[in-house]
């Protein structure tokens, strides 16, 4: 019964016939208008502006992504001195301390006499190569013009360094940037300041006497370390 | 399957009769309709031609005996090209080509209808088709008047078994596919072309056993 039904929908006779009896074919006129209306529907703005969109699309991101990288690469790095300095324990600082002042034996240059620093700021922003470009280091000491002018230029803080003379001391220069770190997190008497336990406790108390209490704290913590067997009944008050 | 089927048994015997289907060049080509239509769509003017050139001759075939009116045949397969070329930007490639056309065909003859209600009864076609210019009746074949019943018969089919008759033989479409044209479900299409089918072999058996 399926196949009968089957073959009533698909008589071969009947599609045979109707073969032969189809022959008709679309009229070329009508043809010609067809192609025609195709031809120029495909000429609308639409279809121009089609071709080149998506090129202009793809060089537009593109353009657009390498401008955005551009532009990345150019914002401000932070500094890295800054990011190294800050992870510098004291324990970092002494032997940073030690290496800059194996430097300077070295280079035999001479030591300026330490003279305690009241003001503890300026004096822990100077570098060593600030020194040297003041002329303290050869200097003779008994000359005060240049010392005081190297004072004047400490006492202007930041603005007043010469930042390109910061990193070409090598090991000396890390020490000054640790030393600046270090006043900028709490340390603020110098290493001229440092050389003498005596001197270094007059900073101390100095810093106590400004009211910077936690500051002569910190400077005290570290000078015991360096000094255990020195003792000042002021210095811990 | 049973369609793909039915298919290259046609197309076999088409082989055989030395015959040309009107639809073969849709039949297996899906996605080359598919793919020259969205090269038109990015505004290949000679994909469209060649898609056209596979399908304007079954097209405009279906169309002549569904309206049975040359000039409104004539209308409505411009209107059809005219729906296709428009409709270019929005083509996806979901289904055959060949059903996409034949539906959009379809409707635009049922809108015709809709549109004009003197369709009925328009039966200009009838004289034109079976004309036999130059050939006395006595002298016609038998194979010709075969052709000639099953022309009468097929203009007396209904609107909805003429319809799926003509979908299977032109554009060589599935019972599915006939659904999805004419809208119905698988069995209303199978129903309609079983009817269409026997009542032209019927035609054609009357006249061919009434000698």
């Amino acid at each position: 019964m399926s196949n009968e039904r089957k073959n009533r929908e698909n008589d071969p006779l009947v599609a045979d016939t109707y073969t032969a009896l189809a022959q008709e074919r679309a009229p070329d006129r009508l043809n010609k208008r067809v192609l025609r209306m195709a031809a120029r529907e495909a000429r609308t703005p639409y279809s121009r502006a089609r071709a080149w969109m998506r090129p202009a699309a793809w060089a537009a991101t593109i353009g657009l992504s390498l401008a955005i990288v551009l532009e990345l690469t150019r914002l401000p790095q932070p500094e890295q001195d800054a990011v190294s300095m800050d992870a510098f324990t004291p324990k970092d600082m002494a032997v940073l301390r030690e290496a800059d002042e194996r430097a300077r034996a070295q280079s035999g240059a001479k030591q300026v006499p330490a003279t305690p620093s009241l003001t503890p700021r300026s004096d822990a922003l100077v570098a060593p190569d600030e020194e040297v470009s003041a002329g303290r280091v050869n200097a003779d000491p008994s000359v005060p013009a240049r010392s005081e002018k190297v004072d004047q230029d400490r006492a202007g803080g930041l603005s007043s360094r010469r930042p390109a003379a910061e990193p070409v001391l090598g090991t000396a220069s890390l020490a000054a940037t640790a030393e600046k770190k270090a006043a900028e997190s709490g340390f603020t008497c110098t290493e001229t300041a440092r050389e003498s336990a005596e001197s270094w406790m007059a900073c101390i108390k100095q810093l106590r006497k400004n009211g910077q209490q936690d500051l002569a704290d910190s400077e005290y913590g570290e000078f015991q370390r360096i000094f255990p067997n020195f003792a000042d009944i002021d210095a811990d008050k | 399957m049973a369609a793909s089927a039915e298919s290259v048994t046609r197309s076999a015997t088409a082989l055989c009769s030395g015959t040309t289907l009107p639809y073969a060049p849709a039949m297996g080509h899906t996605p080359e309709d598919s793919a020259l239509m969205l090269r038109y769509k990015d505004g290949d003017v000679a994909a469209f031609e060649t898609l056209y050139r596979r399908h304007n001759d079954p097209l405009y075939r279906y169309l002549l005996r569904l309206c049975r009116h040359r000039d409104t045949a004539e209308d409505i397969f411009q209107d059809v090209w005219g729906k296709i070329v428009k409709s270019r930007a929005s083509y996806r490639p979901t289904a055959k080509f060949t059903t996409f056309l034949y539906r959009v065909a379809h409707n635009c003859f049922i809108d015709h209808v809709r549109r004009n209600k003197r369709h009925a009864g328009n039966t200009e076609l009838d004289a034109e088709l079976h004309s036999h210019p130059g050939e006395q009746p006595d002298t016609l074949t038998e194979r010709s008047l075969a052709k000639e019943r099953l022309s009468r018969a097929l203009l007396d089919l209904p609107d909805e078994q003429r319809d799926a008759f003509l979908l299977r033989e032109e554009a060589g479409l599935s019972l599915d596919e006939i659904a999805a044209v004419t809208g119905s479900n698988r069995e209303t299409a199978k129903s309609r072309l079983r009817y269409a089918v026997n009542k032209l072999r019927v035609a054609i058996d009357e006249q061919t056993e009434r000698p």
